[in-house]
């Protein structure tokens, strides 16, 4: 397993620290990201005059990649492990700009025969703080 | 005083659908391109095999991509002019992988308001259930939409 990476449930511990995932958010990227998506552009998430037009201050993250990139840090962190709920709360709309995602083991537990971690995910940069936030659940594979 | 909701109820639980969605091996590379992962499991059929599928699979959000296909109708909903996104749950039940073709049905759930320090605000949900071409459940995937005064 690559540094930081875990495998086992029992590897995982209350109060462990997911992270901190940097991540530079260009506009290329969410031009990309548009583009997968089919959606038609410009767009709100991609032309500064129509974000205006919808009383943003600039072009923002669609929050649906915001969340793609959120749930990245836990894909990376147990590649073994299957995402089972991933709940998000857009507190405020995201600039294209550089974040830092980072999570926080809050529970685990075996349920129905599944070893469960539970963990509070943010999305967040210094400029405007906690950007998103969100809570996951994610089944490990346990050494039994 | 209770906040009279007038909305159009009628459009509680009703579906609906869009589909066939094709899940290709080519849209799963370019979503992973597009957010920066690079788990070989979601492009390298070889490392998807070792891992126990039988091909690619997809993140577990990319389901996400496809909501927009469903054309959900104006609810009509008398209250404020400003809406936002607010929030999503996404709950994968089963994989989606290359090569899955999708339906993907959607309702309303619920309308709600909700007080708090910056005013009233109501809530729209909207709740999406993705299968797959054998009848598999793959992904529920739930909106929420904020409405402001």
């Amino acid at each position: 397993m690559a540094h930081g990476q875990i495998e086992y449930y029992e590897d995982v511990e209350l109060g462990h620290e997911i992270g901190p995932l940097e991540e530079d958010i260009s506009d290329e990227s969410v031009v990309d990201f548009c583009e997968v998506t089919g959606a038609t552009m410009p767009n709100r998430f991609t032309d500064a005059e129509i974000a205006q037009r919808v009383r943003l201050s600039g072009p923002i993250v669609p929050g649906i990649m915001s969340m793609a990139i959120m749930a990245r840090l836990l894909t990376d962190w147990s590649p073994k492990g299957v995402l089972k709920h991933f709940d998000v709360v857009f507190r405020q709309p995201v600039p294209h700009t550089s974040v830092s995602i980072s999570a926080l083991v809050t529970d685990k537990r075996e349920e129905s025969g599944e070893y469960l971690v539970e963990c509070d995910v943010y999305l967040s940069n210094e400029e405007s703080g906690r950007m998103i936030g969100g809570r996951a659940i994610i089944s490990l594979p346990s050494r039994g | 005083m209770v906040l009279e909701l007038d909305y159009d109820r009628s459009l509680l639980g009703k579906d609906h659908r869009a589909g066939p969605i094709e899940v290709t091996k080519e849209l799963i590379q370019d979503f992973c391109k597009a957010i920066g992962e690079t788990n070989p499991i979601y492009t390298d059929e070889e490392e998807a095999r070792k891992a126990g599928y039988p091909t690619v699979i997809a993140p577990p959000t990319l389901c996400t991509i496809f909501l927009r296909r469903v054309i959900i109708p104006d609810i009509r909903l008398n209250f404020g002019k400003a809406r936002f996104h607010a929030g999503q749950v996404v709950e994968p039940i089963a994989p989606i992988m290359a090569g899955d073709s999708l339906m993907a049905s959607s309702y309303l759930k619920e309308v709600y308001p909700k007080t708090g320090r910056s005013g009233t605000m109501v809530f729209i949900v909207w709740a999406t259930t993705f299968t797959n071409q054998r009848g598999e459940t793959v992904a529920e995937v739930q909106e929420s939409y904020a409405a402001r005064e």
